[in-house]
C-alpha cells in the first residue's frame, strides 16, 4: 500500500470510530437501581426499585430514593421507571430482588427470574429473598445503623447466610429449579419495627411458593444439605435443664444403595460443636459430657427425621434427595420416582455429635 | 516445492503447536457446551475426549499425505489428475473462508450481545476483517507469531478469572455414561467442529522447516485443545444443573463472568484464527488460479464481509455455524481419509509398476 491509501484509509477508520461510538454515559448521570421489589397487590403486580442519591454537598449522607411503578410486564417496567427519573436509569446493578408472598405463592417466580438471567447486562450475582408484607415497605422502610437499604439488606441476607439461613442465592436457586428431583428454597424476610428480620426459610416447588420453615427449622435443615461452619443449637433437657452450641461444623454425607428391595436412602450427619451455654449442668465431667453428646446426637436425630417428614408430606424435594438418587442410580426416571416413592420413603438418619470443649472455663 | 519457499519465510516445527491450538479454540469455546450438554448431558466429556483421539488419527493421516506432497492442492493433483485436481481444490478457497465468515460472525454476535448493543453489525464486521486484512498480508510469520501470544495471553483467562467454589455441585458427574452410544455417537460428530481449524497445515506444510518433525506438535496442539475444552466443559456442568447449561447460550461467559476483560483479550486469539483462514485461503487460490496471494486477499475480504450481512439473527447464526459444522465433519472426518486411502493405492500401484 502506498502512503496516499494508508492515508485514506486511517481517515476513513477515523470517521466510523468517532462517527458511531457508544453513547457516553458519566456515573453522575446514571441512577442504578440497586434492590427491586416485586408485590401483588389486589391483583395487580407491581415493582418497586430502591436507588441511592449521592448529594454534592460535603456531610451530606446519601439519601434513599423509591420508584413504584405498576407493571404489565417487565421488559415494559424498565421504561416506566425511566419515566419516572431525569436522570438515565441502569438496572444492571441490582443485587437485591424481593418478592412479595402473594406474588411468589400465586404467578411463581419464574418469569422474573428468567428476564434477569436473559438480560446479558445484568450482574447475575445477586440476592434473592421473599417477603411477608409487601416488598415496597421494606424498600421504602428507614433504617437505623444503615447508610442504605440496599446495602442494608445485602449485609443482612449474606452475614445469615453463612450463621444460620441455608444458601439460597439466585444461582442457586436457579440450580434447583431446573434440577430434576430438588425443590428451590429462599430466605423469608419480614419487617418488624425498624428491622428487617430473617423469619425462615421459604419452600418452594417449581417456582411457586408453597410452604415455609421458621429459622429454628432453618437451622436443622441446613445440616441435611450443606457442610457448615457457623451457626448454634439449643437443646433442652427438661424444663429446666439445657445445653447450647456454638460453631457447630457440619457434614452430612448422603448414601444411596440401590438393592433387590427397592432403594435405600441414608444420610450421616457429623456435628462438632463447641458448648457455650448450659443451665443446671455440672460439665466439667467427662462422663456427663459423653451423656450430653448421646442426648444431642439423638434429640437432632428426631429433628433431622422431623424435617424430612415435614417435606415429604408437603411433597416438596427441598434436600434434592431425588437428584442424589438419579446420580448414584443408573436409568432411573427421577419425575416417576419422586411422585411414587419419594414420599413413601424411609430415610434412615444417623447422627455422630462431637463436644469439642466447653468453652473457657471447665 | 521447498525452495520456493526461503528459509526466511519459514517456521520452526514446534509452531505447529500455536498453529493447532489458536485454530482450534476459536469461537466455539463459548458455546459448545450448551449443544452438548443437550444431547449427552453430564457425559459430555467423554465426547471430547473420543473426537479429540478421532482428531489425532486424522492428523496422522494428513501428514501421511502431505509427508509424500507438500500442500493438499498437490495431493488432489496427484491423485486426480492436474485439470480434475485443481478444479476440486477450488472447493477449499469456499472451506477456508466459510471458516472465516464463521469466525467473524459468531464472534460479532457475541460483541453486540454483551458489550456493544448500539454498535452496527457492519462496524463490527469492518473492524474485525480488516484487523485480520492486515496481519495476513504481514504474511504467515506475522500471523504465526500473534498465535503464540494469544495461546500465552488469552488462555490464562480460565485461570485467573471468577471461580465458585462453593457453588460447585461435584457429584453432577455422575453416573457415568448414563447415555446411550448413538446419542454420544451425535455429540462426538458436534465436538468434532470445535476441533477444526488444524486443516490450516494442509496449506501451511511447506512453510514449516523440517515439517515432519513438526507432527509431534501438531498432536500436542490438539491434546492441549482437548484440555481447554475438557476445563470449559467440566467446570460449567459442575455449576449450573445440565438442563440449565442447555438452555444457556454462551455457558463460557455466564461461568467465568469475562465479558468485559475476557471479550477484549479473545479478540488477540480470533485475529490470528481469522488471518489464518484468509491466508490459507488465498494460497489456495495462488496455487489454483495462477494469481497473486495478495489479490486473493483483495478479492476475499470484501467478499466474506459482503457475506456478513446476510447472517446477522441467532437463528442465521446459528443455521450458517451447523452448515459449517457439518461441512467440516464430512470434509475432515470422511473425505481427507478417502482421499488417503487412494493416494496409497496410487503409490502402491505405482511401485509395483
Amino acid at each position: 500500500m502506498n502512503r496516499a491509501m494508508r492515508m485514506i484509509t486511517f481517515l476513513s477508520l477515523l470517521l466510523v470510530f468517532t462517527g458511531c461510538s457508544a453513547q457516553p454515559q458519566l456515573i453522575e448521570d446514571i441512577q442504578f437501581i440497586q434492590a427491586m421489589g416485586y408485590d401483588l397487590i389486589d391483583g395487580e403486580t407491581q415493582a418497586t426499585g430502591v436507588t441511592t442519591i449521592y448529594m454534592p454537598a460535603e456531610d451530606a449522607s446519601p439519601e434513599n430514593a423509591t420508584l413504584n411503578v405498576p407493571r404489565d410486564d417487565l421488559e415494559d417496567l424498565y421504561s416506566k421507571f425511566q419515566a419516572k427519573s431525569s436522570r438515565y436509569m441502569d438496572t444492571s446493578r441490582s443485587r437485591v430482588h424481593l418478592f412479595h408472598e402473594e406474588l411468589a405463592a400465586e404467578e411463581g417466580v419464574f418469569p422474573i427470574f428468567d428476564t434477569i438471567q436473559r438480560n446479558p447486562m445484568i450482574e447475575q450475582d445477586m440476592k434473592v429473598a421473599v417477603t411477608k408484607g409487601t416488598t415496597k415497605e421494606i424498600l421504602e422502610g428507614d433504617y437505623p445503623l444503615a447508610s442504605t437499604v440496599y446495602r442494608y439488606l445485602l449485609d443482612l441476607i449474606e452475614l445469615n447466610k453463612d450463621e444460620q439461613i441455608p444458601q439460597a442465592n439466585f444461582h442457586d436457586f436457579l440450580y434447583l429449579y431446573y434440577a430434576e428431583g430438588a425443590d428451590p428454597h429462599l430466605p423469608l424476610l419480614k419487617k418488624q419495627g425498624d428491622h428487617v428480620v430473617i423469619i425462615g426459610t421459604a419452600l418452594f416447588k417449581g417456582d411457586k411458593y408453597i410452604e415455609e420453615m421458621d429459622l429454628e427449622q432453618a437451622h436443622i435443615f441446613r445440616m441435611l444439605i450443606e457442610d457448615t461452619e457457623e451457626g448454634t443449637v439449643n437443646i433442652d433437657l427438661n424444663e429446666d435443664k439445657s445445653v447450647g452450641f456454638h460453631h457447630l461444623s457440619t457434614y452430612p454425607d448422603w448414601t444411596i444403595k440401590q438393592e433387590n428391595d427397592g432403594i435405600h436412602v441414608q444420610v450421616d450427619v457429623e456435628i462438632e460443636g463447641v458448648l457455650r451455654e448450659t443451665q443446671n449442668i455440672d460439665v466439667s465431667q467427662t462422663e456427663n459430657i459423653q451423656q450430653l453428646e448421646t442426648i444431642a446426637a439423638q434429640q437432632l436425630q428426631t429433628e433431622l427425621e422431623e424435617i424430612i417428614h415435614f417435606l415429604q408430606e408437603n411433597e416438596i424435594d427441598t434436600i434434592g434427595i431425588g437428584e442424589r438418587v438419579g446420580q448414584n442410580v443408573r436409568g432411573l426416571d427421577i419425575q416417576q420416582w419422586e411422585e411414587e416413592e419419594y414420599t413413601d420413603l424411609d430415610v434412615e438418619v444417623n447422627v455422630d455429635f462431637t463436644i469439642e470443649n466447653t468453652g473457657a472455663v471447665e | 516445492m521447498q525452495a520456493r519457499s526461503m528459509l526466511t519465510k519459514q517456521l520452526s516445527p514446534f509452531f505447529a503447536f500455536f498453529v493447532v491450538t489458536v485454530m482450534q479454540i476459536g469461537v466455539g469455546i463459548f458455546t459448545f457446551q450448551r449443544t452438548i450438554v443437550s444431547i449427552v448431558g453430564h457425559d459430555g466429556w467423554i465426547a471430547i475426549i473420543l473426537s479429540a483421539l478421532m482428531v489425532h488419527v486424522v492428523i496422522w493421516i494428513l501428514y501421511k499425505m502431505l509427508n509424500q506432497y507438500q500442500t493438499i492442492v498437490d495431493v488432489q493433483k496427484g491423485v486426480f489428475g492436474k485439470g480434475l485436481g485443481t478444479f476440486v481444490s477450488l472447493y477449499w478457497i469456499l472451506y477456508y473462508s466459510l471458516f472465516v465468515l464463521t469466525l467473524l460472525i459468531g464472534y460479532t454476535e457475541i460483541l453486540r450481545t454483551w458489550l456493544f448493543p448500539e454498535v452496527a453489525n457492519g462496524v463490527l464486521f469492518f473492524v474485525l476483517l480488516f484487523l485480520a486484512y492486515l496481519f495476513t498480508m504481514s504474511g504467515l510469520r506475522t500471523i504465526v507469531g500473534i498465535s503464540v501470544l494469544a495461546v500465552l495471553m488469552g488462555l490464562p483467562i480460565f485461570f485467573l478469572s471468577r471461580f465458585p467454589y462453593g457453588q460447585m455441585q461435584f457429584r453432577s458427574l455422575f453416573p457415568v455414561w448414563d447415555h446411550s452410544f448413538l446419542d454420544l455417537w451425535s455429540a462426538i460428530g458436534l465436538m468434532t467442529f470445535q476441533y477444526l481449524g488444524f486443516e490450516i497445515l494442509l496449506m501451511a506444510y511447506p512453510f514449516i522447516r523440517e515439517a515432519p518433525r513438526s507432527h509431534k506438535w501438531a498432536q500436542l496442539g490438539v491434546t492441549f485443545s482437548m484440555i481447554t475444552y475438557l476445563i470449559g466443559f467440566i467446570l460449567p456442568v459442575l455449576y449450573f444443573h445440565e438442563n440449565h447449561l442447555a438452555v444457556i447460550t454462551w455457558p463460557t461467559l455466564s461461568f467465568w463472568r469475562m465479558e468485559y476483560f475476557g471479550m477484549s483479550i479473545w479478540i488477540i486469539l480470533l485475529l490470528p484464527n481469522m488471518a489464518l483462514g484468509l491466508w490459507a485461503a488465498s494460497r489456495v487460490a495462488k496455487q489454483t488460479l495462477k494469481i497473486s496471494q495478495r489479490h486473493a486477499v483483495w478479492g476475499l475480504s470484501p467478499l466474506i464481509f459482503g457475506c456478513a450481512f446476510l447472517f446477522t439473527d441467532q437463528w442465521e447464526i446459528e443455521a450458517i455455524s451447523s452448515f459449517t459444522s457439518s461441512l467440516g465433519f464430512f470434509t475432515i472426518f470422511v473425505y481427507l481419509p478417502l482421499l488417503f486411502l487412494i493416494q496409497t493405492m496410487i503409490t502402491k500401484r505405482r511401485r509395483r509398476q
